[in-house]
């Protein structure tokens, strides 16, 4: 036969999601099946899972909003620049010409789709520019597409001329960071890198001069430990470690 | 040292036993105890009334009651420390609320009170005493074998049922006066032990007493004129009933707002009530005798004696019960019923001349039952009742209109019964799965939101923003620096105007945007308050603060979600 799994009050209370005071009065009050012995409860597993599918009850702790451990690891501005490459010299005189030299240059997975990945591009700019200053454009899709991406991709792109892009500060852009994301939280977080780096002095000058991936990418993992040794874990929005009974 | 030793084998086999075992085994024990107990007062009262019927001289008849009240408040009040009036409501709230906690006291307190106030005289019933008997009893026994509060609950009720079926001899009813009136639930986990112990309180009555019908009639056959007659006879019960209901409650306030102190309260009681019986011997004691004599046809009086011999028992009833007086309102709404079926008839015979009915008897059996419905607002409970104490079935037709009938007429004016109208005024009317009782289970511990990031009144609202961005919350508690001492919260709404401002980010502290003035709970309120708390403020979330110190916070969706539980919890799958 097989042996039964014992639980002590904390346990059914995590399994039962259910705070432990909560547990112990329906213990005493008969609500919920469990043993008497020497002045404590204990409880059956198979009969307190019995007891709350017999009664609606879920059971496992309350979901949390989202697994973010896992896509901390993929998150990494350098890493994401390392797989879009950085190229230079992109032809084009207007918004749509270098949108689509731009995709014609993308490293894409093999049966991604280029003309779709125009259209929404095109059509992401022309709701709202994504020229953010300075020179610098960040082209993307406003959904994560179908381009069978495992991994976010960044392509850094020098201009051969600056282009007029709209951009809130109606300078013309020189560079065009081309930013695709398997998910829309990726997109965010590594939006948020990309920002962060942008704000370091040392970094534009490099974006400026129009330097090479030896050089850009390097300074990007530099910011981007930088950001884990001073601030931890905390100052990466999202990454928080706080429990979350009640989201 | 063999027994003891044996019985706490036993004890320990019980506890560790199947929980439906464990409860047929207990309501067995429990059907024999509050079965003796009830054979017992009721044994009692025939010895004692019959040394008491004989004393007639005048001075002696209106001595008597003030004696005996005076004993009972005594006993009751100064050596058991007890309380009078019928005890059934105090039975309801500690089912509902307390899990069927009873004090071990209460199991004979009222038996000995009752014994002392029916017997001398005083007008009250013997039923309620052996229900709070017998339902502590059954409450004793089962925290004796550590129980849960699911069936000692159940084992309380079977207390009370097999007091009900051994003292009238009536099974169903037993069980259906449990079940209508004390649990308030059909709940099939309950049914068993209160069954068990309605069937071993009978036989011990049984075995005692002999399988003796209280109140035995001739066979009815009753025809259409009777059953629409029963009509009539409902609304004039539902008026008797309404009457009755308002005197017990108004003596028992009038007597206290005028004699403050409760010696002083049994004697004007008593001597009130011996006036009454030395004008009217019929109200005397619980009045079986004069039931026996309506239904077997041997009571006959004029229209008016009948009419003053109701409203005398009332307010005899009242004074009894209202001046400390312990005893039941059973016995009282029997015999009213049967007097005020016979009225019934006697009106509907001057009326109708030509129309013929089945006889007085019948009516005065449909009177118990409408009347015992009405103010008790326990259909069942009358019906069976009187199906039980008369041993006929032949007039089932006319009990369940009249009863039915009478019970909606009640209600209609008032929303609680007699036991219930003290519960409801203290708000402790809690019926099995209500919002009330599933409020009253959940504690605030339990509701406890804690983890939450505390900040200082002197953090400057750039300090927060990392704050804000780890935590899950929207608020903050703020906590005074040295001493950790609550001060008030802090809440995302009020700041995010300022957080995109580089001015106010720099320049504005914590104490400056927080919130003090929001209402604070303690950790013991009732959810209910805490709940009129958020209804009356419209605030989302409280904190629960005990000296100065913050514990954590409710908020709505974390009681919502409570609830739910609870409530799922509750529900017998």
């Amino acid at each position: 036969m097989k042996k039964d799994n014992l639980l002590n009050p904390k346990e059914v209370a995590s399994l039962l999601g259910t705070p432990l005071v909560t547990v112990l009065r329906w213990a005493y009050q008969g609500k919920i099946p469990c043993r008497l012995h020497d002045k404590e409860y204990y409880f059956v597993e198979n009969e307190i899972r019995r007891w709350a599918r017999s009664h609606h009850l879920p059971l496992g702790p309350p979901p949390r909003p989202a697994p973010r451990n896992k896509t901390r690891v993929l998150v990494c501005l350098s890493a994401a620049l390392h797989r879009g490459r950085i190229f230079f010299d992109l032809p084009g005189n207007d918004i749509y010409s270098v949108l689509k030299n731009a995709v014609a240059r993308l490293p894409l997975p093999s049966g991604g789709n280029q003309k779709l990945l125009l259209d929404e591009l095109v059509n992401r700019e022309e709701i709202a520019s994504t020229g953010i200053g300075r020179g610098v454009a960040i082209p993307h899709p406003r959904h994560p597409l179908d381009l069978k991406l495992e991994f976010p991709q960044v392509s850094l792109m020098y201009l051969s001329t600056p282009t007029e892009f709209n951009a809130v500060d109606g300078k013309p852009v020189f560079a065009l960071f081309v930013m695709l994301s398997p998910t829309t939280p990726v997109h965010l977080k590594i939006l948020s890198r990309l920002s962060l780096c942008l704000q370091d002095k040392d970094f534009y000058r490099l974006l400026d001069q129009r330097s090479s991936q030896s050089e850009i990418i390097p300074k990007v993992e530099e910011i981007e430990s930088r950001l884990q040794k001073n601030h931890g874990p905390a100052a990466d929005p999202g990454n928080s470690k706080g429990r979350t009974p009640h989201p | 040292m063999s027994l003891p030793k044996s019985g706490r084998r036993f004890r320990n086999i019980l506890i560790n036993m199947d929980s439906r075992l464990q409860m047929i085994i207990i309501g067995i024990l429990v059907g024999l105890c509050s079965g003796l107990a009830a054979v017992g007062l009721n044994l009692g009262l025939e010895t004692f009334s019959r040394l008491t019927e004989r004393l007639t001289q005048p001075g002696l008849i209106i001595l008597l009651p003030v004696t005996g009240l005076i004993l009972t408040v005594l006993v009751l009040k100064y050596l058991i420390r007890d309380f009078g009036g019928h005890g059934v409501p105090e039975v309801i709230h500690s089912v509902s609320t307390r899990g069927g906690a009873l004090k071990l006291r209460s199991s004979f307190s009222r038996l000995l009170g009752s014994l002392l106030t029916i017997a001398s005289g005083g007008s009250a019933g013997p039923e309620a005493p052996v229900v709070i008997s017998g339902a502590a009893i059954g409450s004793n026994i089962s925290t004796y074998f550590k129980s849960n509060e699911k069936i000692r609950v159940a084992v309380t009720g079977s207390g009370a049922a097999a007091a009900i079926a051994a003292i009238f001899n009536a099974p169903v009813t037993g069980f259906i006066f449990t079940m209508e009136v004390i649990l308030g639930e059909w709940a099939p986990g309950s049914m068993l032990p209160v069954a068990i112990s309605s069937v071993t309180g009978t036989i011990v009555s049984r075995l005692l007493k002999g399988n003796q019908i209280p109140f035995v009639h001739r066979q009815f056959e009753v025809n259409i004129n009777d059953i629409l007659a029963t009509i009539g006879l409902a609304v004039a019960l539902a008026a008797f009933s309404l009457v009755f209901i308002r005197l017990l409650k108004w003596s028992g306030e009038l007597l206290s707002r005028y004699l403050n102190a409760a010696l002083l309260r049994a004697l004007a009681g008593g001597a009130l009530v011996g006036i009454l019986t030395l004008f009217l011997p019929h109200v005397r004691g619980e009045g079986y005798r004069l039931v026996r004599q309506l239904i077997s046809g041997q009571y006959s009086a004029t229209l008016l004696t009948v009419l003053v011999l109701i409203l005398a028992k009332m307010l005899a009833t009242s004074l009894t019960l209202g001046s400390g007086g312990s005893g039941g309102i059973f016995a009282p709404a029997l015999v009213m019923g049967s007097l005020g079926g016979l009225l019934y008839f006697q009106v509907l015979t001057l009326m109708l001349p030509r129309v013929s009915f089945t006889g007085a008897a019948l009516f005065s059996l449909a009177g118990m039952a409408g009347m015992l419905s009405g103010t008790l607002q326990a259909p069942l409970t009358g019906i069976f009742l009187i199906v039980e104490i008369t041993g006929g079935y032949d007039a089932i037709l006319p009990l369940l209109l009249v009863s039915f009938l009478c019970t909606t007429l009640v209600r209609l004016v008032d929303e609680h019964s007699i036991y219930f109208y003290d519960l409801a005024r203290k708000g402790q009317l809690l019926r099995p799965r209500t919002d009330g009782r599933i409020l009253s289970e959940l504690k605030a511990a339990e509701l406890l939101e804690t983890g939450l990031k505390p900040v200082h009144p002197e953090m400057p609202l750039k300090a927060l923003v990392p704050l804000i961005i780890q935590s899950q919350r929207n608020y903050f508690p703020v906590l005074r620096k040295k001493d950790r001492h609550f001060l008030g919260m802090l809440y995302f709404n009020d700041i995010k105007q300022y957080l995109f401002d580089p001015f106010f980010l720099n320049s504005l502290i914590v104490e400056e945007v927080m919130q003090t003035d929001m209402p604070r709970v303690s950790i013991n309120e009732s959810v209910r308050r805490i709940l009129q708390i958020f209804d009356h403020t419209g605030a989302w979330s409280l904190p629960v603060v005990e000296d100065g110190r913050f514990l954590g916070l409710i908020s709505r969706a974390t009681i919502l979600d409570h609830y739910r539980k609870e409530l799922k919890a509750q529900t017998e799958a």
